[in-house]
């Protein structure tokens, strides 16, 4: 096992840079998530570790020791792909012992050692099968099962969940969980689903356009997001953001002072979650756009003030487009950001 | 109603299609096929049936058996060489020259394809030459015995064979090539990361996952390798200069038999026994295909 140390991490194609100087630490043992939208450069890092592609600036070190100019092989990682990467004319036994083939270990080994991992990834019985006769599942625990048989220092996992429907999904990442409390392997994980960064890693790093914004425990960033991206993109459904205007040293909106305001400013920006959101008889007016119920509770989407918000609530109410509610907030769950740069105003503040 | 005169309207659009492959594919076939069962002298109105008296007499004549052999070593002779060498030309270009130069190689191994092949051929027939030929004069100046290459019933054999892969290989390279750019490159990365080198990934990825290119390739080359001629027509005349009798092919002795001693159904007996090889060989391809695909 190994801490992973990225410091002013840069990458270009040709004359575009893509990742802007990116530091990150996962220590020994850890499951850190890179989080961000499409295209903000989370699989080029991941890349980048491996070894498949070329570091154009910066270090990355594994257990103290830089790697930038180690072989992609003797990093001593395992990488799990997208879109599995398995070997189509192997079987599942052979794609598994590939590496230990590689490395010259005998028949008797490589057999051993995959009847190991076979059996923690509940794979015995499709040891002889090809791939292709595997189900999407399977073929992801196959990718896994390569991973754990070289016993790397590191796993990497690029988007590994992304191709399987949302109930498989749900079951891969309690599995993937468990397997890493088994383990205890340094990893990394990239994604692009808050939803499963949230539940499964120790510290998650939003990233965006090749920086990183944020970093830290789940849910420290989901109760103090640096910025409104952060803000917006970790936790479904997103924050509402809402423009409020300034007066006698509190923060208004539809005439109701929500919260104090900060001293030295003119203008703030109001994020409050969709479950902070709570009815109350003496709140503002939320006009009904629309109700999805979804059982064990209703998202309502509506508008205060002319501006949009998003309101979950627990419990069944009957409403309808049309209807108007009337809601507040504790201003202990209020998060106020500058409207110019997005960046959080009173830090800590949850 | 609708149905049948969608129907209608695609025998109708398939037709003209068909009428004019029935009539430049099927009717020469077919028309060999019973010219194999005839006698006939190319002149004469009668084409008495003689059954399988040609076939019968074919295994027998001593000129067509050697011309089968000649053009069955010729044939997988030429895949032999063709086949791994182009792969690897194939692998070569794709992964170690992503540079200017890429587009260079690639047309100069494609050239000998459509160079015209007679010029080609006396181009190869000087290369071979025992006298003035530069290959002669490399093997002195390295020491060896200079050979009588296009005069050695076995030596013009290969002559023919080197020739043929010449010219093949352009077209197996570019088949190669669109078969590398095809393979899915994660699992090379996969393989990197499990610590395959170069030559690693080409012998246990690229060699298993383009076995259909290199079926098809092999298929493609074997059948025209079979219908050798020319090469052979220009190489290896005999020792009065009679062309092509030095490397009797299956080709030439189809064209003697019907246009020299006048026996057209016995010509084309000897063109049955060409298809019926080429179809037993696509066969075998369509069959080694399927049992892959069923994996």
């Amino acid at each position: 096992m190994a801490n992973v140390q990225i410091r002013d991490l840069r990458k270009s194609f040709g004359p575009v840079e893509t990742i802007h100087g990116v530091s990150i630490d996962v220590p020994d043992g850890a499951f850190v998530a890179l989080v961000g939208p499409s295209g903000c450069g989370k699989s080029t890092i991941l890349r980048l570790i491996a070894g498949l592609e070329e570091i154009s600036g910066g270090t990355v070190s594994i257990g103290g020791k830089v790697i930038n100019e180690v072989e992609p092989k003797h990093r001593d990682i395992a990488m799990v792909f997208q879109n599995y990467a398995l070997y189509p004319h192997m079987t599942v036994a052979e794609n598994m012992g590939f590496s230990m083939r590689l490395l010259g270990h005998s028949k008797a080994e490589r057999r051993a050692a995959v009847e190991k991992a076979a059996e923690v990834l509940g794979l015995t019985e499709y040891l002889d099968r090809y791939p292709k006769q595997l189900s999407g599942g399977q073929r992801q625990r196959v990718a896994m099962g390569r991973a754990i048989v070289r016993q790397p220092q590191v796993f990497l996992f690029d988007e590994p969940l992304s191709n399987l429907d949302a109930q498989l999904r749900v079951q891969m990442r309690a599995e993937l969980k468990a397997l890493h409390a088994r383990l205890k392997v340094t990893t990394l994980y990239v994604t692009h689903d808050q939803i499963e960064a949230m539940t499964m890693a120790d510290q998650i790093v939003v990233m965006k356009d090749g920086h990183v914004i944020q970093a830290g425990p789940p849910l420290e960033i989901y109760d103090s997001p640096a910025d409104t991206f952060v803000a917006r993109f970790v936790g479904s459904p997103a924050m509402n953001l809402l423009s409020a205007e300034l007066a006698d040293g509190g923060v208004h909106i539809a005439g109701r002072r929500w919260c104090d305001a900060p001293t030295d400013r003119r203008a703030v920006q109001l994020g409050v979650r969709p479950e902070h959101l709570v009815l109350d008889p003496e709140g503002v007016p939320l006009d009904v756009d629309n109700v999805d119920p979804t059982g064990s509770e209703t998202m309502v989407l509506g508008r205060i003030a002319g501006q949009q918000v998003t309101l979950l609530l627990r419990q069944r109410v009957a409403v309808s487009p049309g209807d108007q509610l009337t809601v507040s907030a504790d201003p202990a769950h209020l998060h106020l950001f500058d409207p110019d740069s997005g960046r959080r105003l009173i830090p800590g503040d949850g | 109603m609708l149905r049948r005169r969608r129907w209608r309207f695609a025998v109708m659009a398939l037709l003209p299609t068909f009428a004019i492959f029935a009539w430049v594919r099927l009717y020469p076939i077919v028309q060999t096929l019973n010219l194999s069962l005839h006698d006939w002298n190319l002149l004469s109105k009668n084409k008495p049936f003689v059954g399988l008296s040609n076939f019968i007499e074919l295994f027998g004549d001593r000129l067509f058996l050697t011309a089968l052999g000649n053009t069955a070593i010729i044939a997988f002779g030429v895949m032999l060489l063709t086949i791994p060498s182009a792969m690897v030309l194939a692998g070569l270009i794709h992964y170690r020259t992503r540079s200017r130069f890429a587009g260079f190689y690639e047309t100069s191994v494609f050239i000998p394809h459509v160079v015209s092949l007679v010029p080609a051929a006396m181009a190869w027939k000087w290369i071979f030459d025992a006298k003035l030929g530069p290959l002669n004069a490399l093997i002195t100046r390295l020491g060896g015995e200079p050979q009588s290459w296009l005069f050695d019933p076995y030596l013009s054999v290969l002559c023919v064979i080197i020739l043929c892969s010449w010219q093949a290989l352009g077209y197996a390279v570019l088949i190669f090539l669109v078969g590398f750019r095809n393979l899915p490159t994660s699992v090379y990365e996969a393989a990197r990361l499990d610590g395959a080198s170069g030559i690693q990934s080409f012998r246990f990825l690229s060699v298993p996952l383009l076995k259909p290119i290199t079926l098809y390739v092999s298929v493609v080359t074997l059948i025209s390798g079979f219908n050798v001629y020319a090469q052979a027509f220009v190489l290896a005349s005999d020792a009065q200069g009679a062309p092509g009798r030095l490397v009797r092919v299956l080709v030439l002795d189809m064209l003697e038999n019907s246009f020299r001693n006048y026996r057209v159904g016995y010509a084309a007996a000897e063109a049955v026994i060409l298809l019926v090889i080429v179809l037993v060989l696509t066969g075998a391809q369509f069959a080694l295909l399927r049992e892959r695909n069923g994996r």
